[in-house]
């Protein structure tokens, strides 16, 4: 690993970012539908004049060439603003951004880390007992939470929960640290439904991955020393087969971030997921661009640190070394 | 936590009857005292000494009085108790930073009712939703034309950072709202509702706390347009100006941290989460005996996008009431589970909502541009067929107003009055129309459908088809349907907008597409600006109903320019132990008004 191959990477960011918040920024102006119109509609529910429609986009620069526009927009993102101010609410998107993000971002974690913990060792069980019970037990418990839509579980958990013990989630939303009981109880059963979503392609990877490694020679010769079936499982097995279970979690952790939208408005966590979709809705299309571009960066650097968990899993795996070392990936 | 002791039962039931017999004393008197066509030199429209509570003669006082607060019955409503703070649902954030010039959201109104108070100069009285009673204005008089309107404002009403409210921030306020703001080559758009406060020529600040607005033309019914609980003043100017100065444009009543008049103060907002309103202690309003209002601590407004989320809550007793604003409205279904769970202690406040209709597009070619195929897809319509499928289990077949509604045409109230033959018999005479018209085999229509409501739009689909037309659903996002249903794209659509309830607010629904382009059917008849015309000049109650109803005539049966299928009746469930709350017979999607709510601890 070398700080130059780092520094591309890093630098790769930038164009990358660039190109879809272009390519967002097109999109949005192509769909048909109005900020202003949806303003001044109030929900689609009350009239207003073509006058007001004209003097509103005015004010609100909608009427500027397109150029002006995305060159306002990027000066924002520059200038520390983040993309300046929401044209639906006037509100600053850094400010947005800053509430929004930590909540998705949270919640991804806990499931990133719920996962791990559950699913990677059901995975190994799996494996290890392979055809027998306890297999198929897992992958029965698994597969359904990939199977069924999450927003169909989330409103079964809610009358689940309303309907045998009289209960619901909390419904004012706070950190960690300012009520963490509070905090737990609300995101348990997001974390829960989104766990169980992204259990069964864990458990398959890993499951499969395991496996294939388990068949290699090198573990039979370990077995043949005889050593322990854990030394080997975990200590020989599992480190080989640990890149397609990052590369499977690296990837869900990405999705999570963007892609937690449903639950987030049935649990009432105000995250990013939400806020896009709203602006998405609304045309709102400088908090749209800025929030894609901040998930776009979020994602890349993800795989960017997926590569270098590769790294530090496999020996065998570096960068920018090619040239020197011919043992490149 | 009571912020004083409860009332002495005895003084307070003596106080009580006092007030109900001039309360009544007075609605009588205004019940006779209806406007006619001669206008007496400056008249005196009222003046109230006592203003709050006590309803006055209004230009819309044509119906019976109403008790639209819940409680009346009940003998504990009579000694409203201090403290407790309320939990309702919100719909979602409100948009454009509470902008109540910029928006008519019910997830902003649901909150401006308590941060920027029921009215403005006046409000729609608690006792009767139809009629115009004092808010800031204490009294107000008219010339003879109805040309200008001269306001006394209360001289005790505090902006809610202690600044006091005068006649410069009205003067301020319309101008903001007429005009706009401009400094240099940055401008801010007029309010959205610029068009409903008509043709304002100028507003002056007079000595003794007066301010008089000069109307372009006679406006007998200005108050009526006042009174509509959208219009609310959250631009105070000593903090706005500067802003706008500044060059700061988009400034916004959350940019200024949301200084309103009304009886709560903003505390917190969390993006997504919730608004928080507390107690403002020097409210103008005091309650029929002279207690200050409001009566509760504050309020929490949660933001539940998810009407789901917002049952479970409810149900659940994190809530003590639900969020206003289709969606979260209950369905029957839903409220078979409030019923199960909650039983008696759950109040279910019934508005009158949005109408279901089917609106031709007369700018465009098709059979629709025959009355006679226009009138026999109205007969075809089995509307009560509407009501589970698209109403969610609570509506009625009528057009236009609630049945409350001075202005109700009578005729309609039960649809079909006008079609008074059964339904079979109704489309045996559609089918004759088609044929008589020329369309005996199928043609096909094209149907402009929001997505938030594909059940009306498959409903229509699946009847139609029996009579030959083919109806194409094109459906739309949120996002589009604003710039579409203005459009003249589309053979068809259902339009959905609220109007004053009044016959002259409906004009931008009902009138010519030249000078409505919100107007649901896209058409050019002149009939019908002329009988708007005659409208806005009749002042004789009797006079302008009987044209209001030759209009709806024309509009729904005549020309059939709109099909009225049904209307919804809009549930919002609350606690039976929230007390006090004013429920609009209509128009709840702004009428929010809780400054009289209580909460009764001996049921929570």
């Amino acid at each position: 690993m070398t700080i130059s191959y780092l520094l591309s990477r890093l630098a790769l960011i930038v164009p990358t970012a660039l190109l879809a918040s272009v390519i967002i920024f097109g999109i949005m102006h192509v769909l048909p539908g109005d900020v202003a119109a949806t303003i001044l509609s109030g929900g689609g529910e009350t009239t207003h004049s073509p006058e007001v429609r004209e003097a509103l986009r005015e004010e609100l620069g909608l009427n500027d060439h397109w150029l002006k526009q995305y060159g306002t927009w990027l000066w924002n993102m520059v200038n520390g603003k983040l993309g300046g101010y929401s044209l639906i609410d006037g509100q600053s998107i850094r400010s947005q951004v800053a509430h929004q993000l930590p909540i998705t971002g949270l919640l991804a974690l806990y499931t990133l880390v719920a996962s791990i913990f559950i699913w990677v060792p059901l995975g190994i069980i799996a494996s290890w007992q392979r055809d027998r019970w306890p297999d198929y037990l897992i992958r029965f418990i698994a597969l359904p939470g990939q199977a069924v839509p999450s927003f169909l579980l989330a409103l079964l958990a809610i009358l689940g929960l309303l309907l045998l013990f009289g209960w619901s989630t909390p419904i004012v939303y706070t950190g960690p640290l300012d009520d963490p009981w509070n905090h737990a109880l609300m995101v348990f059963w997001p974390v829960l439904l989104l766990t169980w979503e992204f259990g069964a392609g864990i458990v398959r990877v890993t499951r499969a991955s395991m496996l294939e490694t388990l068949g290699q020679p090198y573990i039979m010769v370990a077995q043949a020393k005889g050593l322990p079936e854990q030394t080997v499982l975990l200590g020989h097995a599992l480190r080989n087969a640990m890149l397609p279970i990052i590369t499977v979690l690296g990837v869900q952790f990405g999705a999570l971030l963007g892609g937690t939208l449903i639950l987030e408005s049935i649990f009432g966590l105000p995250g990013i997921g939400r806020g896009l979709v709203e602006a998405a809705s609304a045309r709102d299309f400088p908090v749209v661009q800025s929030l894609v571009t901040v998930l776009v960066v979020a994602m890349l650097l993800v795989n960017l640190l997926l590569d270098l968990a590769y790294a530090r899993a496999d020996p065998r795996v570096s960068y920018g070394l090619a040239k020197n070392q011919g043992n490149s990936s | 936590m009571p912020l004083r002791p409860a009332y002495d039962n005895e003084a307070m039931r003596h106080r009580i009857v006092a007030f109900l017999t001039v309360c009544t004393l007075a609605i009588a008197l205004a019940c006779t005292n209806t406007p006619d066509d001669v206008a007496p030199k400056n008249v005196e429209t009222t003046q109230s000494p006592e203003p709050v509570g006590t309803p006055i003669t209004s230009p819309l006082n044509l119906g019976e009085p109403l008790t639209g607060v819940t409680g009346m019955g009940d003998r504990s409503a009579l000694s409203p108790k201090y403290g407790d703070v309320l939990v309702l649902a919100n719909r979602g954030d409100p948009p454009s930073g509470f902008d109540t010039m910029r928006t008519s959201s019910i997830a902003l109104h649901h909150v401006a009712g308590a941060l920027f108070g029921p009215g403005n100069l006046v409000m729609r009285c608690r006792e009767n939703l139809y009629l115009a009673c004092p808010y800031l204005a204490t009294s107000w008089v008219a010339n003879p034309g109805f040309t200008e309107w001269t306001f006394t404002l209360r001289n005790d009403v505090l902006w809610h950072d202690g600044t006091p409210f005068t006649p410069e921030d009205v003067v301020f306020w319309f101008d903001l709202a007429v005009n706009g703001y401009q400094v240099g080559d940055k401008v801010r758009a007029p309010a959205y509702f610029k068009g409903d406060l008509g043709d304002i020529q100028s507003v002056e600040a007079l000595p003794a706390n007066r301010v008089k607005i000069t109307l372009g033309g006679r406006n007998k019914f200005f108050l009526d347009v006042l009174a509509n609980p959208r219009i609310k003043f959250a631009h105070p100017k000593h903090l706005m100006e500067p802003r706008l100065l500044a060059g700061d444009m988009s400034v916004s009543p959350l940019d200024i941290g949301l200084v309103g008049l009304g009886p709560f103060k903003f505390k917190d907002y969390q993006r997504g989460t919730q608004v928080q309103v507390r107690r403002f202690n020097d409210y103008f309003e005091v309650d029929s005996v002279g207690n200050p209002l409001p009566y509760l601590d504050g309020i929490d407004y949660i933001i539940m996008k998810e009407p789901i989320a917002m049952d479970a809550a409810f149900r659940s007793g994190r809530l003590d009431g639900g969020a206003r604003g289709s969606r979260h409205y209950l369905t029957a279904e839903r409220k078979q589970g409030y019923v199960s769970d909650l039983g008696d202690d759950v109040y279910y406040a019934e508005i009158e909502g949005g109408m279901f209709r089917l609106a031709f597009n007369m700018f465009k070619d098709g059979p629709w541009q025959d009355p006679r195929v226009r009138r026999a897809i109205s007969l075809w319509i089995d509307r009560d067929a509407s009501i589970p499928v698209v109403l969610g289990g609570f509506g009625w077949t009528t057009p236009s107003f609630g049945p409350p509604n001075p202005f109700k045409n009578k005729a309609f109230v039960v649809w079909p009055t006008f079609d008074t033959e059964p339904l079979a018999e109704r489309r045996v005479e559609a089918k004759r129309l088609m044929a008589e018209a020329g369309y005996a085999g199928s043609f096909s229509m094209g149907h402009l459908c929001r997505a938030a409501q594909p059940p009306g739009c498959e409903l229509l689909q699946a009847q139609l088809k029996g009579l030959g037309v083919d109806l194409r659903i094109q459906i739309i996002d949120e996002g589009a349907w604003n710039r579409a249903r203005v459009s003249l794209d589309f053979d068809s659509q259902q339009g959905r907008l609220s109007v004053l309830p009044i016959p002259e607010g409906t004009e931008g629904v009902y009138g010519v597409y030249s000078q409505n382009p919100d107007s649901y059917a896209k058409h050019e008849d002149p009939r019908v600006s002329e009988l708007y015309r005659l409208l806005r000049e009749a002042t004789l109650p009797e006079r302008r109903l009987g044209i209001w109803r030759q209009l709806q005539e024309y509009i729904f049966v005549e020309q059939t320019y709109i099909v009225a299928i049904s209307e919804a009746i809009y549930v919002a469930p609350y606690r039976s132990y929230v007390k006090g709350l004013v429920i609009p017979p209509e128009d709840g999607h702004s009428n929010t008004d809780f400054a009289t709510v209580w909460i009764d601890q001996s049921k929570k």
